[in-house]
């Protein structure tokens, strides 16, 4: 997971059927300063074997934003 | 949920998505110093009849040979529209980096649901399958613009990430035309 993250979009995970509750289970994450990336976090089963209670992050990806680009021109005085 | 295709292909072509594409808002000149406003849209999908895009790159291809020796099934550009985050766009804070406050959507009223269902005409929403790493989306259909077609074509080797399919694309692009030919009545 990007460390630089605002926020991570954790989607519905579910540890295998008859995990133990100190079993790891992957969760995947998409990380919010880029859309295209997936990366993997390891997530501890929480209180529910089967589920992993992870609600709703807020889901993350860049915005559009605004660039400026000036420049002068060099006149010829020649 | 939509179906994507994530073969790069050879050409534009109607659905693909791409990331990392700029819109040039205006260009200014004043004493001496020019000035250029660009917008960086961080994806956009392209719009453009696949047709006419298919036409463009088979002519561009073969370009003074045989039949083809004419620009006739030239574009001059493609249009695209950009594609949002649903979560900001609930929260209205879509264009918030270019300062702009777009009306919050309250996920759970008829308003919020009619969104992801795509009844409202001027949004359509776009849900990835798992194994494309593209965050549930929106189209908002007030907004689009064209980028020059050379400057597509040499962007889209490696700012392609995938192409929505056939059905689904034909469905944004009647969807989108129908927003655009919509009469306001009194």
């Amino acid at each position: 997971m990007s460390s630089d993250s605002d926020y991570v979009n954790i989607s519905n995970k579910y540890a295998p059927s008859g995990a133990s509750s100190t079993k790891a289970v992957t969760a995947v994450v998409s990380s919010a300063k880029d859309n295209n990336e997936i990366e993997t976090a390891m997530v501890s089963s929480a209180t529910d074997n089967r589920k992993i209670e992870i609600e709703n992050q807020k889901y993350g990806s860049a915005k559009p934003r605004r660039i400026l680009v000036r420049a002068g021109i060099i006149h010829d005085q020649g | 949920m939509i179906k994507v295709d994530t073969t790069h292909k050879e050409r534009i072509a109607q659905g693909d998505i791409l990331r990392d594409i700029e819109y040039l808002e205006y260009v200014r000149e004043e004493n001496g110093v020019i000035e250029a406003s660009k917008i960086l849209f961080p994806l956009v999908i392209v719009l453009t009849q696949d047709c006419d895009l298919a036409q463009d790159s088979t002519f561009r291809a073969s370009a003074g040979s045989g039949e083809k020796k004419s620009q006739d099934k030239y574009l001059l550009s493609v249009l695209v529209a950009p594609l949002y985050n649903l979560e900001h766009v609930y929260l209205g804070k879509h264009l918030s980096e270019i300062d702009m406050q777009m009306q919050t959507i309250d996920r759970n009223s008829t308003q919020g649901k009619n969104l992801t269902q795509n009844v409202s005409p001027r949004y359509h929403y776009l849900e990835f399958p798992p194994e494309i790493s593209l965050v549930p989306s929106v189209i908002d259909f007030k907004h689009y613009f064209s980028i020059d077609v050379k400057t597509l074509n040499a962007l889209h080797g490696n700012q392609f990430v995938c192409g929505v399919s056939e059905l689904y694309r034909e469905d944004i692009s009647q969807r989108f035309s129908s927003f655009l030919s919509r009469i306001g009545l009194p």
